[in-house]
């Protein structure tokens, strides 16, 4: 007789990259044809490469130490796109560094609560009774308040700094993930190939992670895109209330916030970083859209 | 007759129950049944009668809520109830392996063929070597005659036809050389024209591996086909036990006839088949006698309050009835 202990790691990952590229081929392949997630990911990539870029592209310094009077409500210009502050920074410079913020914020937000969600969501929907009860009930509890109202209240708590303002919203946003992914391995647990698994022998790690998750991965990739746009809101929004990024890191709800009293003076400074983090979300909401479409048939009774 | 022939599995007494909330069926009430080596055993007996739980509970993956309550399944000489979930994990698939009705579900629909097929081999045998691991999965796929295994691997499930699947399928099972392979319906989801083939294969496969099948049908057909040996079951409980010849000729159990008589035969002409009047008892009302006396056209008093002893007539063929007990009128 075999005894095996453990999962193999090397297997695993195979198989779960397997799962994961026939996910992508099918995006990549269906995506291209549908112009949201083409508009969407065009947006989303011009986004990232000004984010990444910021330190090297030929701009004014978004922090400088002193103020120059002379360069203060500057309205826009050929020498500053979305003119200046009433500190006289360049707004353009300050919207472009502010991007990395947000981005980098709602990202690692994203993914750290869809791990979170995923594997007690996953726990809960393949094992069910006493676990999923358990699992359920915390995932109901969070899922009661706004998402917004509980970030804020965890972002106050824990006090203003960027590390608390991704914890804030990952607090307030895994429930959802657990919750979609509970509902999918409920249905994904009851079809025949994972009753045929375990009677070739798998074990429960081994179905969840490598059966029962793989066969979700359209749901989740839809909502992880749809996520980043409502992180991205949180956060500026945190930001706007003062219990998010702290200044002098740029960042565009505070932007907003020190746009508010210069609105009829100099309207340039709360418009500009507006308009860019509409752009942005418009863009992660189209792209999820987009990959709803295209993915569909998986989502509502997957594939036959 | 089998005396010298060495058991695969030896079922005693299993008795397999759900507890539900209304109460308790007992979906397998003392089944008894012996396969030896190298044969083939078919097991009848129509919906909810209990065939496809007597093969999950030898994989011990009987569903919540329910569990083996009674008896004993021995593997080998292996008491399977008494293993550990680990043991009981390295027995599925590489020891005892099953099939399934529908091909077209029993595949992950998101992994090629090769990597499901690789997934168990490697699991089994401790084999991670992508060559190695290659050259078994195209000998698996050859096995089961699939013409062009290097493209089928790198196919997903739904690219396959429907035979193609269940042979993939049977691959799957069969891939690590099991002693016992559990062959659920295995032909009841595909084309007509297609049964008879993947059968035949299934039959000669099993054989070319050197494994005893059980196969799991409603169709008699089917068992005449493939199997040496016939158990018929009858709410949860086995009624009769023949080679399978000797069954068709010389059905003892009043369920066996009413069974044969509902089957058309070649060349006979009828206008309408018999049918067995009455349906199967509820599981969930327990009851002392024999399952079938409410259907059954000789029902004596004894059926109605003692269980029938199960009954050597010839030898090799057993059956549970009053009607051959030495007292009885047979």
């Amino acid at each position: 007789m075999m005894l095996r202990k453990g999962l193999n790691d090397r297997l695993l990952a195979w198989k779960m990259a397997g799962g994961v590229k026939q996910t992508i081929v099918e995006i990549i392949d269906n995506g291209r044809r549908n112009s949201m997630v083409v508009v969407g990911f065009t947006i989303i990539v011009i986004m990232v490469a000004l984010a990444l870029l910021a330190p090297w592209l030929p701009m004014a310094d978004p922090t400088p130490r002193t103020i120059v009077q002379d360069d203060v409500l500057l309205s826009p210009s050929p020498s500053h796109w979305f003119g200046t502050d009433e500190l006289g920074r360049d707004v353009f410079s300050r919207v472009i560094w502010g991007t990395r913020v947000s981005l980098t914020v709602a990202t690692t937000a994203v993914v750290l609560s869809l791990m979170v969600g995923v594997i007690l969501g996953l726990t809960a929907g393949y094992f069910g009774g006493a676990v999923d009860y358990i699992i359920s009930g915390t995932i109901d509890l969070f899922w009661t308040f706004p998402a917004f109202l509980l970030a804020l209240a965890f972002a106050a708590a824990l006090g203003p700094s960027l590390m608390n303002v991704i914890l804030a919203i990952s607090i307030s946003y895994w429930a959802g993930f657990a919750r979609l992914m509970r509902g999918q391995a409920l249905t994904v647990r009851e079809r025949q190939f994972v009753e045929a698994s375990r009677a070739l022998g798998a074990k429960n790690s081994r179905i969840m992670f490598t059966h029962v998750l793989p066969n979700c991965l359209a749901p989740l990739i839809v909502w992880a895109s749809i996520g980043v746009a409502d992180a991205i809101t949180i956060e500026s929004s945190l930001s706007f209330l003062g219990v998010g990024t702290q200044p002098p890191t740029p960042s565009w709800g505070y932007m907003l916030y020190r746009g508010i009293p210069y609105l009829e003076e100099a309207p340039w400074m709360a418009t500009f970083p507006g308009m860019v983090l509409l752009i942005t979300i418009l863009g992660f909401n189209l792209l999820g859209d987009g990959l709803r479409d295209v993915l569909d048939p998986r989502m509502k009774g997957l594939r036959p | 007759m089998t005396d010298d022939r060495k058991p695969v599995i030896e079922i005693r007494g299993l008795r397999t129950q759900f507890f539900l909330r209304e109460g308790t069926v007992t979906a397998l009430d003392g089944v008894d049944l012996t396969v030896y080596e190298n044969e083939s055993v078919g097991i009848v007996g129509e919906t909810g009668c209990g065939k496809s739980m007597t093969a999950f509970s030898i994989l011990r993956l009987v569903p919540y809520p329910g569990r083996i309550t009674a008896g004993s399944i021995k593997f080998k000489g292996i008491e399977l109830t008494e293993l550990t979930d680990e043991q009981m994990r390295g027995i599925r698939g590489s020891q005892v392996s099953m099939i399934f009705q529908d091909p077209s579900t029993s595949l992950d629909p998101v992994f090629t063929i090769g990597s499901q097929l690789g997934e168990v081999i490697s699991l089994h045998q401790n084999t991670y070597d992508h060559a190695v691991l290659e050259g078994k999965i195209v000998d698996v796929l050859k096995l089961v005659r699939i013409a062009a295994p290097k493209s089928v691997m790198e196919q997903y499930p739904h690219e396959l036809s429907g035979g193609m699947k269940q042979r993939v399928m049977i691959a799957l099972a069969l891939s690590c050389k099991p002693s016992l392979l559990l062959a659920d319906e295995p032909t009841t989801a595909l084309d007509v024209t297609i049964q008879a083939q993947v059968l035949n294969l299934l039959k000669d496969v099993v054989r070319s591996v050197g494994s005893t099948m059980i196969l799991i049908t409603h169709n008699l057909g089917v068992v005449a086909e493939t199997c040496d040996r016939v158990c018929i079951m009858y709410a949860g409980r086995v009624v009769e036990e023949a080679p399978t010849g000797e069954l068709f000729e010389q059905p003892l159990h009043p369920y066996a006839w009413g069974l044969l008589r509902a089957f058309p035969k070649l060349g006979e002409q009828k206008e309408e088949l018999e049918v067995i009047r009455g349906t199967v008892p509820n599981l969930m009302v327990p009851f002392k006698g024999c399952p079938f006396v409410e259907r059954c056209d000789k029902a004596m008093d004894a059926c109605k309050s003692v269980r029938p002893p199960r009954i050597e007539v010839r030898p090799g063929h057993f059956v549970s009835c009053h009607l051959y007990h030495p007292g009885g009128e047979a």
